[in-house]
């Protein structure tokens, strides 16, 4: 026997969810389908010709691909440290990793032109190396791997703790040192939780538009990034502004889609041989 | 051989153990959870330190903290089968069991045989390609064995190999582990709460109770001479420790603690052990024939088959001091024992065996 007023209750709840979720379905989807319905296709291969659009699609992918590589060389030692081992200090560094995802980006900005900047704490150093950051391409990629870095390193270092300490045990009795355990059994065991980590912090530096305007600037070919460029556009030209905003979205699902359909399965098998084992 | 004596802190529990396990014998380290017994065979494996010790095997030294002498897990000549297998996930049985090999940087072609062999050995092949997640409880447990046979190492450790199976898998296996463990020339240490597993594979038992050494020496020895009651109750049998003496009435009494006892020996201090299946157990308190009989009466605390499946019956008694008496389920039935009822046990002066 059901109570009617458990029902009434039951179907309330139900409604509820189904409106919250539709809301945040249209929030998030609404914007998507807007800019894909706004912009013909014949639009889109005409802007493709245009050398200017061109150059700022280039710059985005050379420049945010860049800084994955760096935050992939630098930040992996880093989550590998703060995954395994205790060191005086670790919770500075967690916090310093932490700040970039909170800093406002025009600050985090401004916060580089000082550190890196001509006169800055480490310009006559560069100087002296011969490297010039602020305005040029090379600013951009520091910029885009400040505010995206904290993305890799914490979805890594998760994934690598996330590895059960019974597996590093056995593979140390089968002979193998640290370096190899890392190599062969964390490493691959983490695979899926890199991999997010690479695609989110590739999609942050693609996205990149204030510590990037703010240290490098806004030159054509140069330092002028694909956000930059749409920002530019939609002071004047709305229809360009739309177009190139659907030339990133296109760019930017296909490497979300290529690196998160891989560790797909891989997250699949792992969490199935998991399960079995227990 | 290994020679070892270490004291090592682990949580609340002090670890000193000091044991000696000689190679082609399979030694037992048994005791009940919280022993320390996977902490004694994680310091083996080097993959604990002991903050005290010293471990050899054979010449070579593994562990001397007097001159803060340590030798890395990987460097150990070791094969550790952990409790839970830890097969890795993502690699196929054949690459889990080369795993080892392939560090060494043997050929590809060697690795290949050596896998094969293993695998034959342990009555898996054919399973190489698939994935630890496909397999059985038993044939996980199988690979998890090859991965450490592969090696051919000098220390073979196994922290309760057959724990995660099944009863009927564990019954399997045990068979054919035994088999296995016997053709072996490594030092051998099998780590088990189960008495039975105990007996059944260890030529050497060394029984740890509360993070110490309680009592060592081959199946026989502690079968037929347990010296501490907590060996005594894992080997199933009755055990009492007192003075030997004399009374007019009845003959030989061995004063314990908890009371006297009637026995067929005089003289100093001396262990007694009544075997179980010598125990009968009355409703009534029996009449006639009971001279020189040792009589006690007290509720019954616990009715357990054993083995689980089989026809006998262990009752356990709360008399003072405390039996345990080994009955068949008709005698069960029959005498409707079940716990909480008051039951009287007696045993014969000769049933009772006394060493010193």
């Amino acid at each position: 026997m059901r109570r009617p007023a458990r029902n009434w209750a039951g179907l309330g709840l139900r409604m509820g969810v189904a409106l919250a979720a539709s809301l945040l379905l249209l929030l998030l989807g609404l914007p998507l389908i807007g800019l894909v319905f706004r912009v013909p296709p014949g639009d889109l291969l005409r802007r493709l010709r245009d050398p200017l659009v061109l150059d700022a699609l280039r710059l985005s992918l050379v420049t945010s691909t860049s800084a994955t590589v760096l935050i992939l060389i630098l930040g992996l030692p880093v989550a590998y440290l703060l995954a395994t081992r205790e060191f005086p200090g670790k919770r500075v560094v967690e916090v310093l990793l932490e700040l970039p995802m909170v800093l406002p980006p025009t600050v985090a900005g401004v916060g580089l032109l000082v550190a890196f900047g001509r006169t800055g704490l480490a310009g006559g150093v560069l100087h002296a190396l011969g490297i010039s950051l602020p305005f040029t391409t090379l600013g951009v990629v520091v910029a885009q791997a400040f505010v995206a870095a904290p993305f890799f390193v914490g979805a890594t270092r998760a994934g690598l703790s996330g590895v059960e300490r019974r597996y590093l045990d056995a593979a140390a009795t089968l002979r193998s040192a640290p370096a190899r355990v890392f190599l062969r059994v964390m490493l691959p065991l983490a695979l899926p939780s890199l991999l997010a980590g690479v695609a989110m912090s590739w999609a942050r530096a693609l996205g990149e538009f204030g510590a990037t305007i703010t240290f490098a600037g806004n030159m054509p070919g140069v330092t002028q990034t694909m956000p930059l460029a749409v920002y530019l556009a939609l002071q004047n030209d709305l229809e360009a502004a739309l177009a190139l905003s659907v030339l990133l979205l296109a760019a930017s699902l296909t490497v979300l889609l290529a690196l998160r359909l891989a560790p797909l399965g891989a997250i699949a098998l792992s969490t199935r041989a998991d399960h079995e084992l227990h | 051989m290994l020679i070892t004596s270490f004291t090592s802190r682990r949580g609340s529990l002090q670890l000193e153990v000091s044991l000696s396990a000689p190679a082609g014998v399979t030694t037992v380290l048994v005791g009940e959870s919280g022993a320390g017994k996977t902490s004694t065979l994680r310091i083996l494996a080097g993959l604990d330190s002991p903050e005290r010790g010293r471990l050899t095997l054979d010449a070579d030294v593994w562990l001397d903290s007097e001159s803060g002498h340590c030798v890395s897990p990987w460097e150990r000549d070791v094969g550790y089968v952990s409790q839970d297998y830890a097969l890795f996930p993502h690699l196929s049985v054949a690459d889990n069991i080369g795993f080892g090999l392939r560090a060494q940087r043997l050929g590809a072609p060697l690795i290949h045989e050596r896998v094969r062999a293993a695998m034959e050995q342990t009555g898996i092949a054919g399973l190489g390609d698939q994935r630890p997640a496909q397999l059985s409880g038993g044939q996980q447990q199988r690979v998890a064995l090859a991965r450490a046979l592969v090696l051919r190492p000098r220390l073979l450790l196994l922290d309760e190999p057959l724990s995660a199976l099944d009863l009927r898998t564990r019954r399997q296996v045990r068979t054919e582990l035994r088999a296995i463990l016997q053709g072996l020339s490594s030092v051998t240490i099998y780590v088990t709460h189960s008495p039975i597993e105990a007996l059944l594979f260890g030529e050497q038992i060394v029984v740890l109770h509360q993070g110490r050494v309680s009592q060592r020496g081959s199946r026989d020895e502690l079968l037929r001479y347990p010296r501490t009651r907590y060996v005594a109750e894992l080997m199933g049998t009755n055990l009492f420790r007192g003075t030997l003496g004399s009374s007019a009435e009845s003959g030989p009494v061995l004063q314990t603690a908890e009371g006297g006892l009637s026995l067929s020996a005089e003289g100093g201090e001396a262990f007694a052990l009544v075997d179980p299946t010598n125990i009968t157990l009355y409703r009534e308190p029996p009449t006639g024939g009971a001279s020189a009989q040792n009589l006690f009466s007290g509720p019954i605390l616990e009715v357990v088959p054993e083995p689980p499946t089989g026809d006998r019956v262990r009752v356990v008694l709360a008399t003072q001091p405390v039996l345990v008496a080994e009955v068949t389920r008709e005698a069960v039935s029959a005498l409707a024992l079940r716990e909480g009822e008051r039951v009287f046990a007696s045993f014969k002066a000769t049933g009772v065996r006394v060493y010193r």
